[in-house]
């Protein structure tokens, strides 16, 4: 009896928020998991155990599959997200660290962080299709809306690379500041954004002329400027926005897009590194790698509004629709 | 202590020792060449894989009203002076430290903001004085470390030195003697060695603690 209610509570429910099926994905990089959090409730609902030190993930198209970086098992996992169930492994390089999918949903991107490659990966088949050589230490990785440019950022050679995806061809070397960790294009293509971890900047580069537009630097009271480290970069579709995660000192700097005005640094939690939309970009996660926790940021009010308990050393964080 | 336990030390067991001491070498070289990679202008001297961050600034873990008139005059008051302490200290379970915090913003009234501050400028100070203090005995640690490693690399160049002599039993040649000092050098550095990553979480600890309290008493603000 109790059961039948609360089943029938269940579709009632189901009824009443038919959109709010959001799932949130992190990835612990020191205890080797997958966090799998409700989006509506913000609760944890599983733990899935993994490969080793999971790093970079991302969605599959249909949303059927989560992309895991196995960065010391040298191999891409795919995690099954009905089974919760790790189904197979692809060919990664040694060491992947981050991808980024083509938005036509094949094929995968990946940065090697330890033998100066991009390797591009055919997701439906499992197969190399191709090695792009890069700069040394390769990290970042963003993809042009239109899927024909792929900038890779090289954290020791400090460039961001300009690949051709249809002839895998570098076309350009950009010169940003010391140790670029991220790149990420605007939502009309036109820029592409890569933050500097040790130079504390963001370079915003004009994606038509390879030209530096401008240098976002940070400056936050009360914090020593070492401690400033910019990571993960986020970009809203409507250009209003742009988000920067500040590393040790524990901010993520909201940033007016079309200024490049730093309009506030939200405290949310320790090292943050990276950050993940939900699907109509009204929420934004933090992964917080030393508090161990993701932090829930409310876009429209710029406004920290939860923090959740992860795994240990939360590194990648994806929203499922 | 070990003077009584002597025992003559077998050829394959000197070889051993010897190997370790140039591993040794080879670790402190790697060790010093990290750091100086990760940390060009910083103290090349800092064992410690996590960076050198002298203090943990109040901007790191706080976001509420300034703490600068709070830190000169949370001492003044007897209760947030005692709170503080209680607060900061990692012998108080979190769960505990929370609730005393809870009861301080319930009972503050109109005051609750400032004292609020107060007790978190306090707490900070304290865990700033405290992980300073942890600091230089790191620093130190390393010192001694890099002392024995020198010692323990002159012992291998006198070793090479002498005879391997056959002695009667019982009685053990100067290498004999020599080798067993040493190993047990090599033990002290290596059990050392061991503890520094433990040693060098606890600076990352302190920040944690002040990061949690800083949240904690945050969520009581006006």
């Amino acid at each position: 009896m109790k059961t039948q209610l609360s089943l029938a509570g269940a579709a009632l429910l189901a009824l009443v928020m038919p959109a709010a099926a959001e799932t949130i994905y992190v990835s612990n990089e020191k205890s080797n998991d997958i966090t799998v959090i409700d989006g509506e409730t913000l609760e944890v609902t599983a733990t899935v155990a993994v490969g080793q030190r999971p790093r970079g993930i991302t969605l599959s198209h249909d949303h059927k599959f989560l992309y895991i970086c196995a960065s010391d098992d040298d191999t891409v996992e795919v995690l099954d997200l009905e089974a919760l169930e790790i189904v197979g492994t692809m060919p990664s390089g040694p060491d992947p660290e981050l991808f980024v999918l083509h938005p036509d949903g094949n094929p995968l991107y990946i940065a090697n962080e330890d033998d100066n490659m991009v390797t591009v990966v055919d997701v439906e088949k499992g197969t190399v299709l191709a090695e792009v050589p890069v700069g040394v230490e390769p990290e970042g990785m963003g993809i042009s809306p239109d899927g024909a440019v792929l900038v890779n950022t090289s954290e020791t050679t400090n460039m961001a690379h300009f690949i051709d995806t249809a002839t895998h061809q570098i076309t350009a070397n950009v010169l940003v500041d010391n140790r670029p960790r991220f790149a990420e294009f605007s939502g009309d293509g036109k820029q592409v954004w890569v933050s500097a971890e040790i130079g504390g900047t963001v370079s915003v580069i004009d994606t038509g002329t390879k030209e530096i537009i401008t240098k976002i630097g940070f400056e936050i009271p009360g914090v020593q400027p070492e401690a400033i480290q910019p990571v993960g970069v986020a970009l809203t579709d409507d250009g209003k926005y742009a988000f920067v995660a500040l590393g040790p000192s524990n901010r993520v700097a909201v940033i007016d897009q079309q200024s490049f005005e730093v309009l506030e640094y939200l405290l949310v939690g320790q090292r943050v590194w990276q950050l993940g939309f939900n699907a109509d970009q009204s929420r934004l996660y933090t992964t917080n790698g030393n508090s161990n926790d993701i932090s829930v940021i409310d876009v429209a009010d710029r406004e920290v509004v939860k923090s959740i308990t992860v795994g240990q050393a939360p590194w990648g964080v994806v929203v499922k629709p | 202590m070990f003077w009584n336990c002597r025992k003559p030390i077998s050829r394959k067991g000197a070889r051993a020792a010897t190997a370790r001491a140039g591993l040794i070498a080879a670790i402190l070289l790697s060790a010093a060449g990290q750091t100086a990679q990760s940390q060009p202008v910083e103290d090349p001297d800092w064992p410690c894989i996590q960076r050198k961050v002298p203090e943990i600034s109040p901007g790191m873990v706080w976001a509420g009203p300034p703490l600068d008139a709070a830190a000169a005059s949370w001492r003044d008051d007897p209760e947030i002076a005692a709170l503080a302490m209680k607060i900061a200290s990692r012998r108080t379970p979190i769960e505990e430290a929370n609730a005393a915090i809870k009861e301080l913003a319930e009972a503050a009234g109109a005051d609750e903001d400032k004292k609020l501050t107060m007790l978190f400028a306090g707490a900070l100070g304290i865990i700033n004085h405290d992980r300073a203090s942890i600091m230089s005995g790191i620093q130190r640690y390393a010192t001694r470390q890099r002392a024995l490693a020198d010692k323990i690399e002159r012992q291998s160049a006198q070793l090479a030195a002498l005879p391997v002599e056959e002695t009667p039993p019982g009685v053990t040649s100067e290498r004999d003697d020599l080798l067993e000092v040493q190993n047990w050098d090599i033990r002290i550095f290596e059990e050392r060695e061991h503890a520094l990553t433990y040693v060098c979480e606890q600076p990352v600890l302190l920040e944690q603690r002040a990061f949690a309290l800083g949240r904690e008493i945050m969520k009581y603000l006006d």
